[in-house]
């Protein structure tokens, strides 16, 4: 086994233990390799060091409590991807209705009913954005 | 009144098994413990929101982790942006003791690190030198994170010499 093999096994080392016949083999390169053994004694201190002083300070413990306190009671309500779709074609059907009841009668409104119907449905999308999109409480 | 502020039970054990690990990727990633736990609590909150529209397709925990992720950068961004002349994104000074000087030093040499590999040294021995653990909480590849892990090492000991 070469140098580099030998760093490497023992970087991997550090990670996941190493079988009985590696640790063999990584012995016998370091017994007649001074670079190596130097390798690994610095490593086997890096890592000492990085265990001891690298640690996390504490969650606090009001953590939970600050946490509830941002949540709404209730998760949002999800709005389902064809809501906007199923307002417009509610405003449609109506729209088709009022034309069928009211234009063979009353030819002048085409135009108001056509913004009337176009509000009505704009509205009904706000209306379904603003209150089952939004958090409820 | 209480029962009512209680949160879905499904969000209760996604806080009970992975608050602390959240925290410690946004440590890992802010360097202080009070921006964590903004970081932590933002991410908890991302979370609530998007539970509903939740499909199971990734495990509750890529999606946690990915949320403190990007909060985490987001957070950093700002803060960043709002300390551009300053370039002090110091970690938290250790508590005098008798090992602070060793401990400072630790932190020095950590802190020359790429930010990557400084990412990873630190969740690394946070998370009990788990790399898969580390690899899911960051989303990276388990060879990644043994690559920055082995070149992190290797130039903290040659600065060591």
């Amino acid at each position: 086994m070469n140098c580099q093999e030998t760093e490497q096994l023992i970087l991997d080392a550090f990670e996941t233990p190493l079988s009985a016949a590696e640790r063999e083999l990584v012995d016998a390169h370091c017994s007649h390799c001074l670079a190596c053994a130097q390798f690994a004694e610095t490593q086997s201190k890096l890592d000492r060091h990085l265990r001891r002083f690298i640690c996390a300070p504490s969650l606090n413990t009001d953590f939970r409590n600050l946490l509830m306190a941002r949540i709404p009671q209730r998760p949002r309500r999800a709005l389902h991807a064809w809501s906007p779709d199923l307002a417009y074609g509610i405003g449609a059907f109506v729209a088709l209705i009022v034309s069928a009841l009211v234009l063979p009668f009353r030819p002048e409104m085409v135009v108001t009913s056509g913004i009337a119907i176009c509000v009505a449905a704009y509205l009904l999308q706000s209306f379904i954005f603003v209150f089952v999109n939004e958090p409820s409480d | 009144m209480l029962s009512e502020r209680r949160p879905a039970p499904a969000f209760e054990l996604l806080l009970d098994r992975y608050q602390k690990k959240a925290f410690r990727l946004a440590y890992s990633i802010m360097g202080d413990s009070a921006s964590a736990e903004d970081v932590t609590q933002d991410a908890f909150v991302k979370m609530w929101q998007i539970l509903p529209e939740y499909d199971g397709r990734a495990s509750p925990s890529t999606l946690l982790y990915t949320i403190v992720r990007n909060t985490a950068l987001s957070a950093l961004r700002t803060a960043t942006h709002r300390r551009s002349a300053s370039l002090d994104c110091s970690y938290e000074v250790p508590a005098a003791s008798v090992d602070t000087a060793a401990q400072l030093e630790t932190e020095q040499l950590v802190r020359r690190l790429p930010g990557a590999e400084q990412q990873i040294v630190r969740l690394f021995y946070l998370q009990d030198r788990k790399v898969d653990e580390v690899a899911q909480m960051l989303g990276m590849p388990i060879g990644t994170v043994k690559s920055h892990l082995h070149r992190a090492r290797r130039r903290l000991a040659e600065w060591m010499k």
